[in-house]
């Protein structure tokens, strides 16, 4: 190679570089012209609402979400927990491993229960997330609408994230040797769609909805009304909210 | 000042660590790696273009216009077609019908929701099988609500009435 080749290749090299990332920087920003697509990360922030009270443990939510995502067998992305409160210190709490994804059967010692409801669960989308911190190489991460994701091709399947997430929310695919999780449907939500868990619903216990617009009821419902979130003494600021929680539920 | 030397030969192994280091960092990190953090940005865009299962009911309303207007005014209108169905795409491709829909007439299905459970909201309408079949003097069938409930218009139009259930199946199989 001469040198004057070397030089050329190489300045070439820096630009292709320098011009994909401007071209990715500009396509999230929703100035992408060969799409068309106007979407700009930077002008949602969403937030996810589950009403405890409306809950019915259908699990049509599990069931859609498998479908949505290609979820494997004998892994959720969320999940349906039932609980029966019997007594003080005296909680049955029914967690099945595949999410509840066939519905729920009657429970015969569940009967005598003074209080008893279903509780949906999914990944939180912490602010301050356990599972971005201990990834040692930048797999999980945050956009900036404050959705946590993780990169397949970065994942090295160490597991750190599954172990560290207090939620349980995360597992590592038995295909493809990642860690995998919710993402808030991420292909839809920017598409302007609901995720799957959300439209599925037949209750509206799950509502899905964008802080930055000034219009959402999701928005107004947390400003408005008390809300809480699971474990907030671990101060992972979740950003899935729920209403009429139970102390029970951990 | 031939006692220097050392120091350039220090300097310029150090230099040339330096310049292996930013060449392999080349071929080593991501292009878009740390574009906005400590991530791969071109991920973001990778995990928007998945693709888009479940359409929503709308997408079902222009060859199925009748019964989504009798779907809309009834009981079940928050259920949307695709949960008791299957998604958009396993019935249409290219905007053309590619292969039957998937319909689940089954008692489990309907018990999947109206079953009566403990943990169940009182308001939501559930029933306790055996008790409402005896009611009305029915007996237990694979798709023995249908005799009496509609999944498009649950309501019985005739409350007390009941159909036999060869001819309320040929109803559903013909709305």
């Amino acid at each position: 190679m001469k040198r004057r080749d070397f030089v050329k290749t190489g300045l070439g090299g820096v630009l292709t570089i320098l011009i994909g990332k401007a071209g990715i920087a500009h396509a999230l920003v929703g100035g992408d012209a060969k799409t068309g697509d106007t979407y700009d990360w930077e002008q949602h922030e969403y937030a996810y609402l589950i009403d405890i009270s409306k809950c019915i443990g259908c699990t049509m939510c599990v069931r859609a979400c498998k479908r949505e995502n290609n979820v494997p067998d004998n892994f959720v992305r969320t999940w349906v927990e039932r609980y029966h409160v019997l007594d003080f210190d005296q909680t049955i709490v029914d967690c099945p491993p595949n999410g509840g994804l066939n519905g729920y059967k009657p429970l015969v010692e569940g009967n005598g229960a003074s209080k008893a409801f279903f509780v949906p669960k999914m990944c939180n989308h912490c602010k301050k997330s356990p599972c971005e911190q201990v990834c040692p190489v930048g797999a999980a991460y945050h956009t900036k609408e404050g959705v946590v994701l993780v990169d397949p091709k970065r994942c090295i399947g160490c597991g750190y994230c599954v172990q560290a997430c207090p939620y349980g929310c995360r597992f590592l695919h038995p295909v493809d040797h990642v860690a995998s999780k919710c993402t808030w449907c991420y292909h839809r939500i920017t598409k302007g769609l609901k995720p799957a868990c959300v439209l599925a619903c037949p209750r509206g216990a799950r509502l899905f909805g964008d802080l930055k617009d000034p219009n959402d009821p999701v928005r107004k419902t947390l400003l408005e009304t008390p809300v809480q979130v699971l474990r907030p003494d671990l101060l992972t600021e979740p950003q899935c909210f729920y209403l009429h929680l139970d102390k029970e539920v951990r | 000042m031939n006692d220097t030397k050392h120091i350039w030969r220090l300097f310029l192994l150090v230099f040339f660590g330096i310049v292996v280091f930013m060449v392999g960092r080349l071929f080593f990190v991501p292009k878009t790696f740390g574009l906005f953090g400590h991530y791969r940005a071109a991920n973001v865009l990778e995990q928007r273009s998945f693709p888009v299962v479940f359409q929503g009911p709308g997408s079902c309303e222009p060859c199925h216009a009748d019964e989504f207007q009798f779907w809309k005014g009834s009981a079940h209108k928050s259920i949307m077609c695709e949960d008791c169905h299957a998604p958009y795409g396993t019935h249409v491709k290219n905007d053309d019908k590619s292969a039957d829909m998937e319909i689940n007439r089954s008692f489990e299905w309907c018990m999947r929701c109206h079953q009566k459970l403990t943990a169940r909201p009182d308001s939501f309408p559930q029933v306790d099988a055996m008790e409402h079949l005896a009611k009305y003097k029915t007996e237990l069938g694979d798709t023995v609500c249908l005799v009496c409930h509609s999944p498009h218009d649950p309501t019985p139009k005739n409350p007390g009435e009941v159909k036999a259930p060869a001819t309320a199946a040929k109803e559903q199989k013909s709305p």
